[in-house]
């Protein structure tokens, strides 16, 4: 392995055809998706509660919350258990659902194509970063954008 | 602020408190030397500890503080209105300062010069009258605490659930002040006699004159035991529940006391070694902070649902070791909740140092005598329902002295005691906690309550209103019965918020008043937040707990009656009487196919029935509250979520707020 270059550990996980990877550090595991309790009157995205041994955490479904067409749920279907910031630079354990949780890869920072680089990216977006294998993309995604507690209770305050 | 500096303050914070109630304590008992030994190591504790941490002003303050009750201990200066009320107020005022934290102003010389003043030139006062008892302010004798032997010979054959008017007086005289009772019973259930400690500030003529029209049916011997009130010495009361529980003798208890007024009248003999031995031993205490007992709960919550989880396995698999084992799990797991609960579990001492100064100054700034009593202040409650609590106890309190005791004068025109009397009596009772605060005054004048509601359009003119129907009328925002706002009342909480804050926690308050006789608060609190009594229903997939204090009543419907479009309008007939009913299904689960009956669960919210139909009730159960997070604060009607046996996840709703919410929806 070389050790010369910085490089970071990804979790990558699927969305339809489109390959994500988050940062493993925020990462606190991965489990199946079993039951879960909807939360009547709240935003789609906002799936519910769910019982992950004993601990209760709120359930996001990724694809609403990206703008992204729903997909039935499969057996392929995972919870990523993330620890996202909200408010007081504490963190809070979240349920995040994709449709396939793949594996666990070394990125170095260099190949890592930064959104300025690339032309016509808004910066709004949930992507940090692109890496481009020989046509195999993977886009780097900020937990903390897409599931900041922050702006996920403001927005679910709007809404209602 | 460095942390043995914030540490100190914690420190100094607990001792104050303490001092308060030491002091209260010696007001009310300014013979008893067990008080004012504690006053006066707390204030040399303040001093030590105060300049160490290199809070000097605080420390002279402290050091002036406890030359008086130098003084005091040294027989040159008896306790007073004056001496108390300097000293407490010089620590209220260090209690704010450090409250505040801020260590600029804690170092100012000019936030304590006052109270620093007051106190130098009380000393000087004091010094020059030398040894002259006399001029300093006497107590009344009236407004001290007598505690007396009432023993009550009964010369007819009376039993305790007869209705023989003895009976009626006895409890009339334990109502007097703070009392304890035994009754020695012969054979056939036949009274034999009272024993009564009664710690009153009622005179002995006065007790006595209660027995006036029974004088030939019983004996009645009075003696006092000592000033003060001794029910509220730990040791001193340990000795009374020896003799009442018949371990010593009259006899004993007397020498026992005279031992306790002689030593009182000699302060000098303060290294006495017949110092009487506390009871029990010196609990050790270990501070913890707050969240490592609640990782221990939530643990220990985990646990209580593996071990449903176990019991249901176990069963299925039929092996009976195996359901042994899980058995036994089951006992000590719930054991186990039990000790861990009882762990953040405060006694409400604190609380009821409090209520002692509320009613002490605000007594004396309206010109009223009134006395404060409690019992049971062992009782322990959960820190975070105390904390939620204080506000609407005191606004209770606040309200009883304010509006509820008479005038010293009108009360003697009515043939009252000049004195009022607050009790606060505080018992648990399975997994809730009882307080009642009860006061001798005017009582709530029912009409006049009626009356403003009317013109407030609250409530129809016609309405015929029971009691407590119209007592109920005064948690109703923005109804204050009191003619003029004082100072006092009228800010700040009301009753509305009183009872909000008892919702919240799960708890309820029922009044009952007589014109006259006063008023009493009937306060029911759960011993912990997270523990709820819940009805278990289901609508569609969801399971859903509805606390159990709220309903009224439940009802089987056919579902067709909910069928309408006006969702939270939908009256259906309960009891014969409309209710708008709120049906779950249609607000929140439109999937088809409901079931053909609804049960229809009837809460009373802010004194309105109201229902809430579901699809059926599943049972009822004992559930952990579980926070939801952050992220679902807007789904403020459901209060939590709760894991069930197997693991399922019910949402616990609060249906105070699931009607506002839907009221303000329709609204707009």
């Amino acid at each position: 392995m070389n050790t010369d270059k910085k490089s970071e550990a990804y979790l990558t996980f699927l969305l339809g055809d489109e390959k994500f990877a988050v940062l493993v550090n925020y990462v606190h595991e991965v489990v199946e998706l079993n039951n879960y309790t909807r939360v009547p009157d709240a935003p789609a995205y906002m799936l519910g509660i769910f019982n992950l041994r004993g601990t209760i955490l709120p359930l996001l479904d990724t694809r609403i919350k990206l703008g992204l067409p729903q997909k039935e749920k499969t057996n392929k279907t995972r919870i990523l258990i993330l620890n996202v910031r909200d408010k007081e630079d504490a963190t809070t354990s979240i349920g995040a659902i994709v449709d396939v949780a793949r594996e666990v890869v070394e990125i170095e920072d260099e190949n890592i194509q930064k959104p300025d680089d690339i032309e016509g990216f808004k910066s709004t977006t949930p992507v940090t970063g692109i890496v481009n294998d020989h046509g195999d993309i993977t886009m780097i995604m900020d937990i903390h954008r897409v599931f900041s507690v922050d702006e996920l209770s403001h927005m679910n305050k709007t809404i209602n | 602020m460095d942390d043995n500096q914030k540490q100190f303050i914690e420190d100094i914070l607990d001792l104050l408190n303490q001092l308060d109630e030491g002091l209260m304590q010696l007001e009310a008992t300014p013979q008893a030397s067990a008080p004012l030994e504690q006053v006066f190591r707390i204030m040399h504790t303040v001093k030590g500890a105060a300049n160490m941490f290199g809070f000097e002003h605080i420390g002279e303050l402290a050091h002036h503080l406890e030359t008086l009750f130098d003084l005091v201990r040294d027989g040159h200066m008896q306790v007073s209105d004056d001496l108390v009320s300097i000293t407490l107020n010089a620590f209220d005022k260090v209690r704010d300062l450090l409250q505040k934290k801020n260590l600029s102003k804690i170092e100012d010389p000019k936030e304590l010069k006052n109270h620093l003043d007051k106190v130098k030139l009380f000393l000087e006062r004091n010094e020059i009258a030398g040894n002259a008892i006399d001029s300093v302010s006497r107590l009344s004798a009236q407004t001290t605490f007598v505690t007396y032997l009432v023993e009550v010979y009964p010369n007819i054959k009376i039993t305790a659930d007869g209705n023989h008017p003895i009976l009626y007086i006895v409890k009339d005289i334990e109502a007097l002040g703070m009392s304890k009772v035994a009754v020695e019973v012969k054979k056939g259930k036949t009274i034999d006699h009272w024993n009564m400690i009664l710690a009153t500030v009622s005179t002995k003529e006065e007790i006595e004159s209660y027995f006036l029209f029974v004088e030939q049916e019983c004996k009645v011997i009075i003696s006092p035991l000592a000033a003060g009130n001794l029910l509220e010495t730990p040791a001193y009361a340990a000795k009374i529940n020896n003799f009442l529980d018949r371990k010593i003798t009259k006899k004993q208890l007397n020498s026992f006391f005279e031992h306790i007024n002689n030593q009182a009248q000699k302060p000098d003999m303060s290294d006495s070694k017949d110092e009487p031995t506390p009871i029990g031993y010196q609990q050790a205490i270990i501070k913890v902070k707050k969240h490592k007992i609640d990782d221990l709960l939530n643990k220990i919550s985990e646990l209580v649902i593996l071990k449903s989880q176990l019991l249901n396995v176990a069963h299925q698999t039929h092996n009976i070791a195996l359901n042994d084992v899980a058995e036994q799990i089951e006992s000590v797991v719930g054991q186990l909740l039990g000790v861990s609960l009882d762990i953040s579990l405060i006694q409400i001492e604190t609380l009821v140092t409090l209520f002692k100064r509320l009613v002490r100054d605000l007594s004396r700034s309206l010109g009223k005598k009134v006395n404060f009593i409690s019992q049971g202040v062992d009782t322990e409650m959960d820190k975070d329902i105390i904390e939620t609590m204080t506000q609407p106890l005191l606004h209770i309190i606040r309200n009883a002295v304010d509006h509820g005791i008479e005038p010293p004068d009108e009360r003697k025109s009515q043939g009252k005691s000049e004195h009022g009397t607050i009790k606060l009596h505080a018992f648990r009772s399975s997994a809730f906690i009882n307080l009642v605060i009860s006061d001798d005054g005017k009582g709530i004048d029912k009409d006049k309550i009626i009356n403003k509601a009317i013109k407030y359009g609250l409530i129809n003119g016609k309405a015929q209103l029971t009691d407590d129907e119209a007592f109920n009328l005064i948690f109703h925002p923005g109804l204050t019965t009191a003619n003029t706002i004082s100072d006092i009342s009228g800010r700040g909480v009301g009753m509305d918020v009183v009872k909000q804050k008892i919702s919240e926690l799960r708890g309820s308050i029922k009044i009952s008043s007589s014109t006259g006789s006063g008023t009493q608060f009937y306060i029911k609190l759960p011993l912990s937040r997270s523990i709820i009594d819940g009805l278990l229903v289901k609508v569609a997939d969801t399971q859903y707990i509805i606390p159990i204090n709220v309903i009224e009543r439940i009802d089987r419907i056919p579902t067709s009656l909910l069928n309408r479009k006006n969702k939270i309008q939908t009256e259906v007939m309960i009891n014969e009487k409309p209710v708008p009913v709120l049906s779950l299904r249609e607000q929140y689960h439109s999937e088809k196919g409901g079931p053909k009956t609804s049960d229809v669960i009837s809460i009373n919210v802010n004194s309105v029935i109201k229902g809430i139909a579901v699809d059926m009730i599943e049972g009822m159960m004992q559930v952990i509250l579980k926070p939801m997070g952050d992220m679902y604060n807007d789904q403020d009607f459901i209060s939590g979520s709760a894991i069930l046996g197997d693991g399922a996840v019910a949402l616990v709703l609060d249906p105070d707020r699931l009607f506002s919410r839907h009221i303000k929806k329709d609204s707009i």
